[in-house]
């Protein structure tokens, strides 16, 4: 094991009162990525970030945040976390509630005093910091609670659903700022159904489904491999025998040719097949209308990975 | 260290709840009911001159303010026993449930400072509960009709420790149950021990001697010893011709034992809630 690992866990498993959690987790995130985390529902995402930080004890496996065993305090000293339900204690006022846990982080008074204004005003709460988290929306919670997940600069910040309760406007914000943490070499673990955001915030996705990874990509890896193209052409020849030319002829490009709704699709390997299958329509004599790759979106990713049946 | 911001989250937390507010304002009314009773009865027997003749041979005027004394300690021990349960019944439970307590546990500090810091911010506030309440009575009675109790600083001490062993009942259920199931524990375990204390009472008395009733009574007192801590008290507090001390102190008064096994009985209460917090999920 490496320090260079931020996250590292093995076979770490969760049974509650006989009802399995998270099966069998095992995987290391390197320091200064940007993780998202994605599954269904109940596919323990959330169990799975309490192991890491020591709220629940794993049943068995092990794991190590920042190099020190899940559970020791030290490694907790350097990571943030803004928890799934952002419930904090509403009777303190907002500056008060991150004094309290800049206090518990052990941040000097005067490092207090300079971090606290500026991270209310970070998320946008510069106002609203003598008011009581009582008086809060739900979206200026989970601000709030943003601001206390980045009090002590973490090397490693998780985020359990961040802007299940903001706005569009929120929504950018905590972009903006995954970006910043990017910037500044912070570790993000980002727990998200949201996948038009993960997909635009990650280097790298895991998939979880029953609490086991099922498959780990690079967002950068999304739409090589497999593309997807569908071809719009003016009259598919007429008679089978024409068409299964045709198709056998698309064949040496990629796999799956065939005709769907008067459209021709296959599934080419390269982008490169692309204009060579437009040159040799065209010398078919055939008029070409359009020749599309379908992107892979992390949607599809998501629901050909996981299921439809959201791996209930 | 981080205790101690725990602590100062607690009674910070009370204060700001209106906690501490309105333990002030219900003891300045019970204190200033007993007062102004006392001074009542305390103007007229005076404007006749003491007692009545009659009365005098049975009982002396300390005799009176010793009775009137015992009966506002028994309500102020009342209530002290159960502001140590309803004021620290939801601060684990309700934090857990609410999860409230997950931003708070994922800090650099551990379980046990987490929960020793709360107990002690609870164990501050009810000495102070202690001292204006029981010490109020004393004090108010002191000075109408001139009568202190000698034995005040053990009899507050007794109190603070009974309220004790009630807090750390507390803690021990909000480290596994709901908040109501904990009050439930904490209620449920001091009647079981007043019951115990009467059964051993009427057991042990003059008429009846039962030596079962007296066992059963005993171990009501060894599962729960605030009733015995209390009956302990009494005895320090009560005249022989009180008549309190024929119904509490007289009959089968704890031995000083009491006070090292309550002590104990406390300790291991608290332990065991550290241990139990310890390895709960949150």
């Amino acid at each position: 094991m490496t320090s260079s690992q931020a996250i590292e866990t093995a076979n770490l498993r969760k049974v509650y009162n006989g009802k399995v959690a998270v099966a069998d987790l095992s995987l290391s995130v390197p320091c200064g990525e940007v993780f998202g985390f994605l599954g269904p529902n109940g596919a323990g995402k959330t169990t799975a970030i309490k192991m890491l930080l020591g709220l629940a004890a794993p049943t068995s496996g092990t794991g190590r945040l920042l190099g020190r065993p899940i559970g020791d305090p030290a490694a907790r000293a350097r990571a943030g976390f803004l928890p799934e339900h952002f419930r904090f204690h509403d009777w303190l006022t907002g500056a008060e509630f991150l004094h309290l846990h800049g206090q518990l982080y052990r941040m000097k008074e005067a490092d207090r005093r300079q971090r606290v204004p500026e991270l209310l005003a970070r998320v946008g709460l510069a106002e609203h910091g003598d008011k009581r988290l009582r008086g809060y929306s739900k979206g200026m919670l989970q601000r709030i609670g943003l601001a206390q997940a980045l009090l002590n600069r973490p090397e490693i910040v998780f985020l359990d659903e961040p802007t299940s309760g903001l706005d569009p406007v929120g929504r950018i914000l905590v972009r903006d700022i995954i970006r910043e943490l990017r910037e500044q070499g912070t570790t993000v673990f980002l727990n998200s159904h949201l996948l038009s955001e993960v997909e635009i915030t990650c280097d790298r996705v895991i998939f979880i489904k029953h609490g086991a990874v099922v498959r780990s990509v690079s967002l950068g890896e999304i739409g090589q491999g497999a593309l997807p193209v569908e071809i719009r052409i003016g009259a598919l020849p007429a008679g089978a025998h024409a068409q299964a030319d045709l198709l056998s002829g698309l064949s040496r490009w990629g796999r799956d040719a065939r005709v769907e709704d008067g459209r021709l699709h296959v599934i080419v390997d390269d982008e490169a097949a692309l204009p060579e299958i437009a040159r040799w329509l065209i010398d078919l004599g055939i008029d070409l209308y359009g020749l599309i790759p379908q992107r892979m979106s992390l949607e599809d990713m998501f629901l050909q990975i996981v299921g439809t049946d959201g791996g209930l | 260290m981080a205790a101690r911001i725990i602590t100062g989250l607690t009674i910070r937390e009370a204060r700001r709840r209106k906690v501490l507010w309105g333990l002030l304002i219900l003891s300045a009314l019970f204190l200033g009911l007993y007062a102004l009773g006392l001074n009542f009865v305390y103007t007229e027997i005076m404007s006749h001159g003491g007692l009545p003749r009659g009365a005098s041979r049975l009982f002396s005027l300390n005799d009176v303010w010793n009775f009137w004394l015992t009966a506002a300690l028994y309500g102020a021990n009342f209530l002290l026993v159960m502001m140590a349960v309803l004021i620290s019944v939801d601060t684990l439970a309700g934090e857990i449930s609410s999860g409230t307590i997950q931003s708070i546990a994922v800090k650099p500090l551990r379980r046990h400072e987490i929960l020793l810091g709360k107990w002690l911010g609870f164990v501050v506030m009810l000495a102070g509960y202690t001292l204006l309440l029981a010490g109020g009575v004393i004090a108010i009675t002191s000075l109408i009709t001139g009568y202190t109790l000698a034995a005040w600083l053990p009899t507050l001490a007794l109190m603070f420790l009974e309220a004790l062993v009630l807090l750390s009942v507390s803690f021990v259920g909000g480290t596994r149950l709901s908040t109501l199931a904990t009050g439930v524990l904490g209620f449920g375990l001091f009647g079981v021990a007043f019951i115990g204390g009467w059964i051993e009472q009427i057991g042990s008395f003059v008429l009846v001697e039962s030596e079962a009733a007296v066992s059963i009574g005993r171990l009501a007192s060894f599962a729960m010893p605030s009733e015995a801590l209390w009956r302990y008290a009494l005895s320090g507090v009560t005249t022989s011709r009180n008549p309190f001390s024929f119904i509490f102190g007289g009959a089968s008064a704890p031995d000083a034992g009491v006070v090292v096994y309550a002590i104990g009985h406390a300790a291991a209460l608290l332990a065991l809630a550290v241990l139990s917090f310890r390895r709960r999920d949150l």
